[in-house]
């Protein structure tokens, strides 16, 4: 048995024959007709006609319906003012955290606390897609201790973006690549990392376009303010800033651990422009982790801030590389810089 | 300019750093939705006060009642 509800979208005398009436007939309505009943075929038509436009409204609105994600049922009147909701970008109130979860759902979920998303990629596409931030901080909280999956931010958003695991067991919160960086910024993005874990097994000889081991990008103007983050094994670089990009304590004796160390690359370097400020901060190596390159590196023109701050524990490493025009400022106290082998100084580098 | 000795002023100057007393209130709200921490707690180590605890509770229990459609 059919119902009005489910004859949408299917047209009346769809396998019955219909004459359609001409435009002056359907003007002058039944008038034309006289004392004469409408034929069969008249009728069928006419309401052939209505369901023909029912038709094309009603696909009108499922294409909203599936725009927003909504299902449309005969008894819910809100289907396409919820799929419109659901598609409109949210203006914040408030400061917002959105959550991430191993166990999350990137289909299913809404980035609340009983219903998390899966991957911290997902969670920025949609802050970008959907929020207005109007100015107001947006956390992304990892929910559960776990391995996430890596992500890169290289749209800014108008508004203090930050992403947290648990500043009390960062390194229980691993945000891990096996092909590329762990985490990217690039393009003026502004980003407060915390109390998260960072590792990273990519290429160890990138070209452009490829991906590399890198614990922690920061390039092309972007900025990360860090506390609480610990830098697990990389095959590159675990923290790397270039062409303008920086890395700063997020606030005043903010903290690095170093529990992995680097195949291919150094600890910390700043090259091509890029700035890493450790001022006020307090650096601990944990496990003696050894690097290929330096624990600190400076080079074309990069500039290495290591002064006001404290390191902690020891590392196998060349203790700092300067050169190419790099900078490594530690007012006098490189000497403090871990490391089994002396520091190198070429090519222009200054250290002071 | 300042001395090599001192941390540059423009270094913390609050306006040019995310505002970290907006973002602890941020964190501390997710570690009690997340059920790390309790209002409770976050009252007596002072990441909350009072009205900023309560206005949470409401906030709450607000995401707790069924929604308008449930009922």
């Amino acid at each position: 048995m059919s119902s009005w509800y489910d004859r949408f979208v299917k047209v009346w005398a769809n396998t019955g024959v219909s004459t359609d009436p001409s435009d002056a007939q359907a003007n002058a309505g039944f008038s034309f007709l006289g004392a004469a009943p409408p034929s069969v075929e008249l009728f069928n038509a006419m309401f052939k006609w209505n369901d023909q436009k029912d038709t094309y409204l009603y696909n009108q609105m499922a294409s909203v319906f599936a725009w927003g994600g909504q299902t449309a049922s005969e008894t819910n009147p809100n289907t396409l003012r919820d799929a419109i909701i659901a598609r409109q970008r949210i203006t914040l109130t408030v400061d917002t955290n959105y959550y991430v979860d191993v166990a999350g759902n990137d289909t299913t979920g809404n980035g609340t606390v009983g219903n998390p998303w899966k991957t911290i990629a997902w969670a920025y596409t949609y802050v970008l897609l959907y929020v207005d931030p109007a100015g107001h901080n947006i956390n992304i909280q990892l929910k559960s201790p776990g391995t996430y999956a890596a992500a890169t931010f290289n749209i800014p958003l108008l508004g203090y973006f930050s992403l947290t695991g648990d500043k009390l067991n960062p390194k229980l919160y691993i945000i891990k690549n096996t092909n590329g960086q762990a985490i990217g910024l690039g393009q003026s993005v502004v980003l407060t990392l915390q109390g998260v874990a960072l590792e990273a097994t990519g290429s160890s000889n990138p070209t452009i376009g490829d991906p590399g081991g890198y614990g922690l990008l920061v390039v092309r103007s972007a900025l990360c303010y860090l506390d609480e983050v610990a830098m697990g094994v990389c095959t590159l670089t675990q923290i790397v800033t270039g062409e303008g990009g920086v890395v700063w304590p997020s606030r005043n004796g903010a903290k690095i651990y170093i529990y992995g160390g680097s195949t291919n690359g150094n600890c910390m370097a700043a090259v091509t422009a890029g700035q890493i400020n450790l001022n006020s901060m307090t650096v601990t190596f944990q496990g003696n982790p050894t690097f290929f390159g330096a624990t600190l590196a400076a080079e074309r023109a990069g500039s290495l801030y290591a002064y006001g701050m404290t390191f902690v524990g020891t590392c196998v490493s060349v203790k700092y590389n300067v050169n190419l025009n790099g900078i490594l400022y530690t007012n006098g106290n490189s000497v403090n810089i871990p490391g089994t082998t002396a520091g190198v100084v070429v090519s222009g580098g200054q250290l002071t | 300019m300042s001395d090599d000795n001192e941390t540059p002023p423009f270094i913390y100057t609050r306006e040019w750093l995310p505002d970290t007393t907006r973002l602890d209130l941020l964190i501390t709200k997710a570690n009690i939705e997340m059920g790390r921490i309790t209002i409770e707690d976050a009252l007596a180590n002072g990441d909350m006060n009072e009205e900023q605890a309560e206005e949470f509770r409401q906030y709450l229990a607000q995401q707790n009642a069924p929604s308008d459609q449930e009922t």
